[in-house]
């Protein structure tokens, strides 16, 4: 199983804006009952695109001033990075299926 | 671990007695008990998500009936897997309510189709998992609009590699089926936002009305209830788009009702059709 890391706001700039690779950065909380319920999804995502796609999580209570960066106004937010710039977000609940056909639209193959 | 008479016997026993694989069954999908129950009985988690979506999570009477009818279905020896897979077959192709008549004549009829072809191998070899993702992507493509495909969507995933996609595909089946019936009725998002605010300042003075939601107070669903009908009475400019509101939920509530009694049933009948050497 892939591991989705926690990031900080020091950890964001090497491990998002410099990323080589597309970067999804999931936006939640731990009181975030809709984050949790996408948590599976999001995994199996992450499992599914391994090698093409760096999936990340920010926990806005810890690192409000990231949320605030990439004005995450409702949560769960996930943010698509694409050479170090915000690409596509995604709110809400999400179904493995359309968590995957919103990060295919921005992986090499789907360009 | 295989699922044998005995742990078969366990299984109906606890979710009989609310025993705590049940419990664990029933809690909070990210809690991982189904991975757990899995674990410990020998059914396939993709099955256990399915059972407890098909059940809405809930130990009502009609619920846990559904659970023990189909665990006492399944033979001894199978996994649960294959049943899995059979039921996404049965459910394309129910007359009806099923998934393949809401698509036929739609561009996603053929993308479609070949993701039902390869559920259809998967159940003799495995499938690769770049074929499930170039089925899902050329479906994903075409049916993005279309409610439908949504269900079919969910079933192009390998189950082994991802068993939540199985709950995934009922849940799916019925948001297919709301977005069916609010187009059917010419209900639009357009319409909902007319309603929302109204919708949210009714419910702060609602619950100022009837306190906190308490489930040991017998009367606070009625004083809710009732001070809601109340703010949309002084409200006759809603009126007439809260009852096509309240019409549109009626309709999706007895759609929802039925797709859940169609998946149940051929689930069950999925479960009498299985043979005991099948995995």
């Amino acid at each position: 199983m892939t591991s989705i890391e926690q990031i900080s706001e020091e950890a964001f700039s090497d491990r998002v804006l410099r990323s080589s690779m597309p970067t999804l950065v999931d936006f939640g909380s731990k009181s975030c009952g809709v984050c949790l319920a996408n948590a599976p999804a999001v995994q199996n995502v992450a499992d599914e695109y391994e090698g093409e796609l760096s999936v990340v999580k920010v926990d806005v209570e810890a690192s409000p001033g990231l949320a605030n960066t990439y004005a995450v106004r409702s949560l769960p937010t996930l943010l698509m990075f694409k050479g170090g710039e915000v690409v596509d977000r995604m709110m809400g609940h999400l179904t493995r299926s359309s968590l995957a056909r919103f990060v295919e639209k921005h992986l090499e193959s789907g360009e | 671990m295989t699922f044998d008479e005995g742990r078969k016997q366990a299984l109906l026993d606890d979710f009989r007695e609310d025993g705590p694989l049940a419990k664990a069954c029933l809690g909070a999908p990210e809690s991982g008990g189904t991975e757990s129950v899995a674990a410990e009985s020998g059914l396939h988690v993709a099955l256990l998500k399915l059972l407890v979506a098909l059940g809405g999570h809930s130990r009502d009477p009609e619920s846990l009936a559904f659970y023990l009818d189909l665990l006492s279905r399944i033979p001894a020896g199978t996994n649960g897997l294959d049943l899995v897979r059979s039921w996404y077959a049965a459910i394309w192709e129910l007359p009806g309510v099923g998934i393949a008549s809401g698509i036929k004549s739609t561009a996603a009829y053929a993308d479609a189709s070949a993701v039902i072809a390869l559920v259809s191998d998967s159940r003799s070899h495995p499938v690769a998992p770049q074929e499930w993702r170039q089925a899902r992507a050329a479906l994903s493509a075409i049916g993005e609009n279309i409610a439908p495909a949504e269900p079919v969507l969910a079933m192009a995933w390998d189950l082994d590699r991802v068993p939540g996609a199985s709950a995934d595909v009922f849940y799916g089946w019925q948001s297919a089926t709301t977005l069916q019936i609010e187009q059917r009725l010419g209900w639009t998002i357009a319409d909902a936002d007319r309603l929302r605010p109204a919708f949210e300042e009714f419910s702060k003075h609602a619950l100022a009305v009837a306190g906190p939601p308490d489930k040991d107070d017998d009367g606070w669903m009625s004083r809710y209830s009732a001070a809601l009908e109340t703010c949309w009475a002084d409200r006759s400019d809603l009126s007439g788009l809260k009852q096509r509101y309240d019409a549109v939920n009626a309709a999706v509530a007895d759609d929802r009702a039925a797709v859940t009694a169609a998946a149940r049933k051929a689930l069950i009948e999925c479960a009498k059709a299985t043979k005991a050497d099948s995995i």
